[in-house]
């Protein structure tokens, strides 16, 4: 393995978004979520009410309306680092995993073009290994990108309330994993379209039907037909609804079986891995 | 080392690109069978579609044969790691548009491996004129300064055997003066050059040996002395041509 090469590739990945500004345009849209939190947030203890905390925007106490008339808002402080991780994992799911598909997938297909893949595979690298590299270079992007946001929002947290909770930087690694996932059959789409619109829309129909495995039961119960499809979809797709399952569980806002884990991540991972298989089977085999 | 050994040697090679749906298309090349001796600058001529950049794409594993074989060095030309020992420059190619000239050399550097780099880097500048501009962006590089850098990216890792598919087009003719002193300087290192070019009188010019290619076949392949005895080199391609498409 030429590990130098590979190293060049997700380099240049890396560099390749930086210059088309989507990579400046996500990090700017995380840093101005932390910067927001950072100064626009406030938090300040209740006197005589130990762990009950009340919220100011901007300076501006957020208040309620109540029996006994207008209140200051009053929240524990448990409550609040629990709702602001829900709505971190709202936003990175789906609208961080699919900016990340947008960037990444429009990188992938820009290796396929003609002149520039000509230079790439007349040099000492295998085409597996170009594939792998460029693949892990998007992943890798969204990996960094996740992890400040999820970094630096748990440490501004703990800094505003006190509360040390890992529990958003491992949810944040788990969508990691499910944008891996859902990278793999992009990538693969990509490679067989040579571009990006009809990978991207592959990829979103496909993760719509993934998540159609929540809805089994739903589904048996208007047709035994559509039940059979469902389940189908949900053995061969990624488990995405079960994964979301898991991120819930981390932030302590759901509940989420041993086995299911490891169930989940298992398959999804098995799903990924055949898609990557069958990029590089394809790509190792296709005349340019 | 022999003087006389083939770097390049392929036998009875033959590619059909398919249709869609795997319907039959065209016959790119149709048992060609060639050698080329290491030191050799070897030109490699035909009209469009004649099939010269097929058979260049096969010797670097960017296309596979249907049937026969190539051989680089003696080896099977599939095999990755003799692309260490060959330098291509692809008549469309795309330089990364968005780096400075001296770091996207540094890139395909690190894609042949090397790890002492700048001092090759800067010497390759040197050579293609681009010293001055090394910290400009690709983007911001005319054809022929981009033509010179694609070259100096073929060049990097010293290699033994140089393809160049129309290595002079964009150029300006003092930028073509300078490829030809160029590729007379790294025969005398003792590199090997297959060019596959239109300008007859380049070819003509700095070739040992020339192979006409015409619709997948060989017509005509011999010293440029063997074939020049009589007429110009441009004439008996014309005559070659016109006469297999009677």
């Amino acid at each position: 393995m030429n590990a130098l090469a590979f190293w060049a590739i997700i380099e240049e990945s890396w560099r390749e978004s930086w210059a088309r500004r989507t990579s400046i345009a996500l990090a700017l849209i995380v840093l101005g979520l932390l910067l927001f939190f950072a100064f626009g947030v406030g938090v300040r203890e209740v006197e005589g009410q130990p762990g009950m905390i009340t919220i100011s925007l901007f300076g501006v106490k957020l208040r309620v309306e109540t029996l006994a008339g207008e209140q200051s808002f009053v929240i524990p402080k448990a409550d609040f680092v629990q709702a602001l991780e829900m709505l971190a994992v709202g936003l990175l799911i789906p609208w961080g995993i699919l900016f990340g598909l947008f960037i990444t997938t429009g990188l992938f297909s820009s290796m396929l073009v003609r002149g520039r893949l000509y230079l790439l595979l007349s040099k000492p690298i295998a085409r597996w290994e170009l594939y792998l590299a460029r693949y892990t270079g998007g992943v890798l992007l969204v990996f960094v990108t996740t992890l400040l946001f999820c970094v630096g929002l748990s440490l501004l947290l703990w800094l505003k309330t006190g509360i040390v909770d890992v529990g958003l930087i491992a949810a944040g690694l788990v969508v990691v994993f499910i944008f891996a996932v859902l990278y793999s059959f992009a990538t693969l789409l990509a490679l067989l379209t040579e571009g990006t619109g009809v990978a991207l829309v592959a990829t979103l129909v496909m993760w719509g039907l993934a998540g159609l495995g929540a809805w089994r039961d739903s589904l048996r119960a208007l047709s035994p037909t559509l039940g059979s499809i469902a389940d189908v979809l949900y053995y061969i797709l990624p488990k995405v609804n079960d994964l979301e399952a898991i991120i819930m569980r981390l932030i302590g806002a759901g509940e989420s079986s041993i086995s299911n884990v490891l169930f989940s991540l298992g398959t999804s991972a098995l799903f990924a891995g055949a898609m990557l298989a069958l990029g590089i089977y394809i790509f190792s085999r296709r005349d340019y | 080392m022999d003087g006389h050994r083939n770097v390049v040697e392929v036998i009875q090679l033959q590619k059909r690109y398919r249709g869609l749906w795997g319907r039959a298309g065209v016959e790119a090349l149709k048992g060609v069978s060639l050698t080329i001796a290491e030191g050799e600058i070897f030109g490699l001529l035909g009209p469009n579609g004649a099939g010269k950049t097929t058979l260049i794409k096969i010797l670097l594993g960017i296309t596979f044969a249907d049937h026969g074989r190539a051989y680089l060095f003696g080896q099977d030309s599939q095999r990755v790691e003799l692309r260490r020992l060959v330098g291509y420059l692809p008549e469309d190619y795309q330089l990364p548009e968005y780096v400075r000239a001296w770091k996207a050399l540094d890139f395909f550097a690190k894609l042949y491996g090397m790890g002492e780099r700048q001092a090759q880097i800067s010497e390759l500048l040197r050579l293609s004129g681009l010293e001055d501009r090394r910290d400009s962006k690709v983007r911001e590089y005319s054809k022929g300064m981009r033509q010179r850098l694609a070259l100096a990216q073929a060049l990097l890792h010293k290699p033994k055997l140089l393809i160049l598919d129309e290595p002079t087009a964009h150029l300006d003719p003092i930028g073509r003066k300078e490829v030809k002193d160029l590729l007379v300087q790294l025969k005398r290192d003792g590199t090997t050059v297959l060019i596959s070019s239109h300008v007859l009188t380049e070819i003509e010019r700095i070739c040992d040996r020339v192979a006409i290619l015409h619709r997948g076949q060989l017509l005509k392949e011999g010293t440029v002395e063997e074939l020049t005895q009589e007429k110009s080199l441009e004439d008996v391609f014309v005559e070659l041509v016109r006469g297999a498409q009677e």
